[in-house]
C-alpha cells in the first residue's frame, strides 16, 4: 500500500509545487489578458500610439465606457442589448499606479474610419456603419438615460440646445423684470418711509417668477457603431474603404446573456436606516423579531457571470475580475417605482402598500436619533418644504406566523420574482439544546438492551458451565 | 476433492510452497503436517483462492476456483487456526449470518443442530466477546459445518481445547467422516492426526516430503521393528533358536523378557511365535513396537527426508 | 444458482449485519448528538440572534444551511467508518473468514458500501426529525427546496463513503487510512472555505495579491471540483438554490459516475491486495 499512496501524495504535492513555481516564476503565465506592462510594472510610463476600441456597453442600468487596447484580446458585451463602439487612435499608457491603461484623448484621438465587421465562424455575421447617437437624459443628468440614435440624434440635441437657450432667455427676462420690480419697491418703501403710510395691497407689484431651469439634458453626437447582437462568440474587424481589414482591429467578442432574472430588494430597517439588508435571491427569507417597520425598495434584477459582466466595462482595466469566472452576481437594473407590495397571510391579502417618499429627519438636541417621516407633496403652487431622503414602500409587521410579500404591477399581477417569505421567529434558548439528545437516549436505550443479553443458563449452573472449553 | 498440480507461490525471493502436487480423495480424512514456516497455512490458502498461486493449478471437485467460485465455496467449510469472530454478535447471530451467506433452507433448525452438537446452546444470546478460546473454536467449528459442506479444511481444530473438548471434537469429525465428508486437518498434535486421519501429507520448506497412509509411512521410514515378547517361564537357548531366523536382526533379554529386532517388510509375529513354541515356551504376550507419528514426522523432516525418495516413494 | 444471485445475497447479508452492528453500537448515536448540538449552537442559534439584534434579517436557508453542515459532517464520518471498515476488518481478521464462504470482492466491496448508505438513511431519518423539531421551535421553517437537498444529500454521502471505501482498499493499516482520509477531507474543506470566501469578494479594486490568489485558487478548483467529494454535492446544492432541475439531475449523475469509478478502483485494488493481514 505504502507505494500508491506514496504516488498519489507525491503527485499532488508535485501538483501543487508545479502551480506554486509557476506562479512564483511568472505569474503572468498563468494569467490571461496580461500584458508585459502588467508583469514588469513601469517607472516612467511609454506611450504608444495605438488603435484602440472604445466600448460604451449598455450595463444594464446605464451605459459604461471602457476601451480595448491592442494588448486585450476579448471584449464582452450583453446579448440583446444596444451597445456602442468606436474606432479610435489615441496614445496608450500602462499606469502602474492604477494598474489600468490610460489614453491620452486630450492630446491624441483619432477617428478611424470604416466599417464594423462581426463574424460568426467564418461568415460575416454582420455588418455595421457609423451611425450618430445621443443620450438623452429625460429627468436630468441623474436620471433615466434613453439612447437616441440616426437622424434624430443631432434633432434631439437641437431641441435641448433650443431648450437651453430659452431657458437663458427666459433668466435674462426674468432678471429684467427682477431689476423693475425691484426699482417699484424701493420707491414704495422710500415713500412709505417718508409718509409713514403703508401702501395697499394694489400698490405692491408681484414679483416675477424664476424660470424653472429644464430637466432635459443631452450629448452632444457622435458617430459611432450601435448595434446589438444575441448571444455568442463572435470575431469583430474594421475594414477600410477598400475592404481591406484594418491592422490591430481584430478581437474576440463574447456576448453573454444573464443567468436568472428576478427582483431585488433593498431593505432598510427603521431602526438602523444607514445599514441596508439586500434580498436578492427568492429562496432568501425574511425573518423578524417582534413588530418591525422597515422600508423597501425594490428592482429588476440580472444574474450574470461576474467575470464577464466586470470585464465588459473594465478592459482597460487587466487585473480586474480576474479569478471570477466561477462566480456570480445579481445586478439591480431598474428600480421599479409603478407597483404595490401585497402582504399575504394564509393566502389572504391583509395590506397593500404604495412606495412613498420618506425624510429623515435627525432628532434635534444633544440625544442621537432620527425619525423617518413621510414627505407629504406640496400644495399646488407651493414649493416642498423639504426633499425626501429615499422614496420606499413602508412596511409594519407584528412578527406573527408566517406572511408572504409581493409586487403587483398596475393591472393587479404578480411580478414574477417578486415573493418572499417573512416569518417571525421565536428566540428558544434551553430547548435548542434538548432536542439534540434524541439520539443520544435513542443510543443508550439500544446499547443497554444488548448489554442485558444473556446467556440462558439456569442458575446455579454457571459455574459448572463456565469450566467448558 | 483437492487436487494440486505443481502448486508453486513465491513471495520475493522466498518461495513458500514449491510444486505441491496433493491428492485428498472423497470421504478421507487427510492430515497436512509441517514445521513451522513449511508452508501449509500458504497452501490452504492457495485451496481457497485467497492467495494466487505463483505457478500450478488448485482443483476442488475436479474444478478451478475461478469456474465456479460460488458454486464451490458454498461446499466447503474452513475453520482456521485463529478465531476472528465479530464480538458484538451473539452466538446465534454469527451462525445466523453465515447461513443467511450460505443461503441454508432449514436456518434455524441447523443452527439449533449445531448449538447443541457442540454444546453451546445455553450460551447462544450472549455476545461472542464473552466467550472463551475454547468456546470460540467449537464455534468456529460449527460455522465451518452449518452448511453441510462436502469438505471441510480445518487449521488446528483442537488447539484450544481442553481434553473433553479434544474428544469431543474427535467424536464429530469421525461421525461426520462416516457420513461421506471429507476432512482436510492441518495441525501440530501428531497423536490427533494419527488417531484420526487416513493418509497424511508432510511439507518441509514448502515442498511435499511425503503423502502415504500411517503404517506405509511407518513402514517406508524404518527398516526395523521391535518386537517385545513376555514367556510364561524361560526358555533356554530361546536366544539362539530366535537368532537364527532369517527375518530376526537381533535378540536381546534373558529369563521371560525378550526384544527382538526384524526386519519392517512385515509382521513376524507368528513366526515368532511359533518359534517360541517349537522351543517349548508359552507367549504370554507380544508388542510390535510402531513408530509413533512424531517419531516419523522428526525422522522425516529432520533426517531421513531422502529415505523416502529412495523407496520409490509418490513425492 | 446464478453469479448475480449469489452476489446480491452477500451483499444484501453482509450489509444487513454491518447495518445492525452499526446501530447497535453507541458511535453513531453519540455523533448524531454532537453534530445536532454544533448546528444548533453554531448555526441556527447565531441566525436567532442575528435577527434579534438586527430586528430583521434575509437569511437564504437558516434551517438548510444547518442541514447541510450536518450532512456534510454525517457524510464525513461515514466516509471515516468506511475508510476504517475493510483495513480493520483484515486486521481483526474477520475479512479472512468472510472470504471462507461465497463472497467475492466486488460482493464485498458493495456491501460494504450498501451498509453505509443505508446508514446515512437512519442519519437522515434522525435529521428530519430534529430539524423538524427545530424549526417548529423556532418557526425557521423549511425553504421549498428543502426536499431537492434531501435527496441530493443521498448522493454527497455516496461520494463520501465511496471515497472511504477506495482508501480503506487501498490501505493496509486501518491508522494509515484514518489519516489520508482526514487529511484529504480537511484539504478539500479548507480549499473549499478558502475559494468560497475568495469568490465572495467584490471583483473590483483588490490587492495584486489578493487577484493573484484568487486566480491560482480558481485553476486548482478545476481539477479540485472533480476529485473532491464534497464538490458533487456544493455542485448539486447550487443547482437546488438556483431552481435549475437540469443541473440537477447533471451533478446526480456525476456524483453516481464518482461513485462508481472509486468502488470500482476499490474491487480492483482490494482484489490485488487480498483478504490476509
Amino acid at each position: 500500500m505504502k507505494r500508491p499512496i506514496v504516488s498519489f501524495l507525491g503527485s499532488l504535492l508535485i501538483a501543487v509545487l508545479a502551480v506554486g513555481l509557476v506562479w512564483a516564476a511568472d505569474p503572468s503565465e498563468a494569467l490571461t489578458q496580461v500584458p508585459q506592462e502588467v508583469k514588469e510594472g513601469q517607472g516612467t510610463p511609454k506611450k504608444e500610439h495605438q488603435f484602440v476600441w472604445s466600448l460604451s456597453p449598455w450595463t444594464g442600468k446605464e451605459f459604461g465606457g471602457s476601451f480595448a487596447p491592442r494588448q486585450v484580446d476579448t471584449i464582452y458585451l450583453l446579448a440583446g442589448e444596444t451597445n456602442i463602439m468606436n474606432s479610435l487612435r489615441s496614445e496608450i499608457y500602462y499606469w502602474d499606479i492604477t494598474q489600468e491603461y490610460m489614453a491620452d484623448w486630450f492630446g491624441t484621438k483619432e477617428e478611424v474610419d470604416g466599417k464594423l465587421e462581426i463574424l460568426k465562424g467564418n461568415s460575416v455575421f454582420k455588418t455595421v456603419e457609423k451611425t450618430p447617437y445621443v443620450y438623452s437624459y429625460p429627468e436630468g443628468y441623474y436620471g433615466r438615460v434613453e439612447l437616441v440614435t440616426g437622424p434624430e440624434a443631432p434633432e434631439a440635441f437641437e431641441r435641448y440646445e433650443k431648450l437651453q437657450d430659452d431657458y437663458y432667455d427666459a433668466v435674462s427676462a426674468y432678471y429684467d423684470a427682477q431689476s423693475k420690480w425691484q426699482e417699484k419697491m424701493d420707491k414704495l418703501l422710500a415713500r412709505v418711509r417718508e409718509t409713514g403710510q403703508y401702501a395697499s395691497p394694489e400698490e405692491i407689484p408681484a414679483s416675477p417668477q424664476q424660470p424653472e431651469a429644464p430637466k432635459l439634458y443631452v450629448t452632444s453626437p457622435v458617430e459611432a457603431f450601435v448595434f446589438d447582437l444575441p448571444e455568442g462568440k463572435y470575431r469583430i474587424r474594421l475594414v477600410d474603404s477598400n475592404g481591406e481589414v484594418v491592422p490591430e482591429t481584430q478581437k474576440n467578442l463574447v456576448v453573454f446573456s444573464p443567468r436568472r432574472a428576478g427582483v431585488g430588494y433593498e431593505i432598510i430597517p427603521e431602526s438602523k436606516w444607514t445599514k441596508p439588508v439586500l434580498s436578492d435571491d427568492r429562496n432568501q427569507v425574511l425573518y423578524l423579531e417582534g413588530r418591525r417597520t422597515f422600508y423597501l425598495k425594490p428592482s429588476h434584477e440580472l444574474e450574470y457571470n461576474q467575470y464577464q459582466y466586470l470585464k465588459m466595462s473594465s478592459l482597460h482595466k487587466p487585473l480586474e475580475g480576474l479569478g471570477t469566472r466561477s462566480a456570480w452576481m445579481w445586478v439591480h437594473t431598474e428600480e421599479i417605482v409603478d407597483a404595490k407590495i401585497q402582504i399575504l397571510k394564509d393566502g389572504e391579502v391583509i395590506q397593500t402598500i404604495e412606495r412613498k417618499p420618506y425624510y429623515v429627519e435627525q432628532t434635534p438636541g444633544y440625544a442621537l436619533g432620527y425619525n423617518i417621516v413621510e414627505v407629504t407633496p406640496p400644495e399646488e403652487g407651493e414649493t416642498s418644504e423639504r426633499e425626501p431622503t429615499f422614496e420606499a414602500f413602508r412596511i409594519d409587521l407584528e412578527a406573527k406566523g408566517k406572511y408572504v410579500m409581493r409586487l403587483v404591477d398596475a393591472s393587479g399581477e404578480v411580478i414574477p420574482g417578486s415573493e418572499r417569505v417573512i416569518r417571525s421567529v421565536r428566540v428558544a434558548s434551553w430547548p435548542l439544546y434538548t432536542i439534540p439528545l434524541i439520539p443520544l437516549l435513542v443510543g443508550l436505550a439500544v446499547v443497554a438492551w444488548r448489554r442485558s443479553l444473556k446467556s440462558d443458563i439456569p442458575e446455579g449452573m454457571e459455574t459448572q458451565v463456565t469450566t467448558e472449553g | 476433492m483437492i487436487r494440486t498440480e505443481g502448486l508453486t507461490k513465491r513471495f520475493g525471493q522466498l518461495t513458500a510452497v514449491e510444486d505441491l502436487n496433493i491428492h485428498v480423495e472423497k470421504g478421507e480424512i487427510y492430515g497436512f503436517l509441517g514445521p513451522n514456516g513449511a508452508g501449509k497455512t500458504t497452501t490452504a490458502m492457495m485451496l481457497l483462492g485467497l492467495l494466487k498461486p505463483t505457478a500450478g493449478s488448485v482443483y476442488l471437485f475436479g474444478k478451478e476456483l475461478t469456474s465456479d467460485y460460488f458454486g464451490i465455496k458454498r461446499r466447503v467449510g474452513v475453520l482456521s487456526e485463529f478465531q476472528y469472530l465479530y464480538e458484538d454478535m451473539t452466538a446465534y447471530e454469527y451462525l445466523r449470518f453465515f447461513g443467511q451467506l450460505y443461503q441454508i433452507d432449514d436456518i434455524d433448525q441447523r443452527i439449533t443442530n449445531m448449538l447443541g452438537l457442540f454444546n453451546l446452546d445455553h450460551r447462544k444470546h450472549e455476545l461472542l466477546g464473552g466467550y472463551s478460546k475454547g468456546m470460540k473454536q467449537k464455534l468456529g467449528l460449527a460455522r465451518a459445518m452449518l452448511h453441510d459442506p462436502d469438505l471441510v479444511i480445518l487449521d488446528e481444530p483442537v488447539s484450544s481445547l481442553d481434553p473433553y473438548g479434544i474428544k469431543e471434537v474427535r467424536d464429530i469429525i469421525m461421525d461426520e467422516n462416516q457420513k461421506g465428508r471429507t476432512f482436510f486437518i492441518s495441525s501440530h498434535i501428531l497423536s490427533e492426526i494419527e488417531r484420526t486421519c487416513d493418509r497424511i501429507g508432510i511439507l518441509n520448506k514448502g515442498r511435499l516430503v511425503a503423502e502415504d497412509t500411517m503404517s506405509n509411512l511407518r513402514r517406508r521410514l524404518t527398516e526395523e521393528t521391535e518386537i517385545s515378547i513376555e514367556l510364561e517361564n524361560p526358555v533356554a537357548e530361546l536366544n539362539m533358536t530366535l537368532s537364527a531366523l532369517p527375518f530376526v536382526i537381533e535378540v536381546q533379554g534373558s529369563g521371560p523378557d525378550y526384544t527382538v529386532r526384524t526386519k519392517a517388510d512385515k509382521d513376524y509375529r507368528a513366526e515368532i511365535s511359533r518359534a517360541i513354541a517349537g522351543a517349548g515356551g508359552v507367549t504370554v504376550s507380544m508388542r510390535r513396537h510402531e513408530m509413533t507419528l512424531e517419531e516419523a514426522f522428526v525422522t522425516i523432516t529432520e533426517k531421513n527426508i531422502t529415505l523416502l525418495t529412495k523407496e520409490g516413494a509418490t513425492v | 444458482m446464478s453469479v448475480w444471485s449469489n452476489r446480491t445475497n452477500a451483499i444484501k447479508v453482509t450489509a444487513r449485519r454491518e447495518l445492525l452492528s452499526t446501530l447497535y453500537g453507541l458511535g453513531l448515536y453519540v455523533v448524531l448528538f454532537v453534530i445536532f448540538l454544533l448546528t444548533a449552537y453554531g448555526s441556527i442559534r447565531v441566525s436567532l440572534l442575528n435577527v434579534v439584534n438586527n430586528g430583521l434579517e434575509a437569511l437564504p436557508n437558516p434551517i438548510t444551511s444547518p442541514f447541510y453542515l450536518t450532512v456534510f459532517l454525517a457524510a464525513t464520518y461515514l466516509g471515516l467508518c468506511s475508510a476504517i471498515a475493510i483495513s480493520r476488518e483484515r486486521e481483526q481478521g474477520t475479512l479472512e473468514v468472510l472470504f471462507y464462504g461465497p463472497v467475492d470482492s466486488l460482493s464485498y466491496v458493495l456491501g460494504k458500501y450498501l451498509q453505509q448508505v443505508l446508514t446515512f438513511f437512519v442519519v437522515l431519518a434522525f435529521s428530519l426529525v430534529n430539524f423538524f423539531l427545530l424549526s417548529q421551535l423556532t418557526n425557521l421553517g423549511f425553504s421549498g427546496n428543502f426536499f431537492g437537498l434531501l435527496i441530493l444529500s443521498i448522493f454527497l454521502a455516496s461520494c463520501m463513503i465511496a471515497f472511504g471505501i477506495f482508501l480503506s482498499a487501498a490501505a493496509k493499516r486501518n491508522i494509515f487510512a484514518v489519516v489520508l482520509f482526514i487529511s484529504l477531507v480537511l484539504f478539500f474543506v479548507i480549499f473549499w472555505g478558502a475559494h468560497s470566501l475568495i469568490m465572495a469578494l467584490p471583483g473590483k479594486n483588490l490587492t495584486t495579491l489578493l487577484i493573484y490568489t484568487r486566480l491560482i485558487l480558481d485553476n486548482v478548483n478545476i481539477l479540485i471540483q472533480w476529485i473532491s467529494p464534497l464538490a458533487y454535492f456544493v455542485r448539486g446544492m447550487v443547482a437546488v438554490s438556483q431552481g435549475n432541475i437540469g443541473q440537477y439531475l447533471l451533478s446526480i449523475v456525476s456524483s453516481l459516475i464518482y461513485t462508481t469509478l472509486l468502488l470500482g478502483a476499490a474491487v480492483i485494488i482490494f482484489d490485488r491486495r487480498g483478504v490476509k493481514r
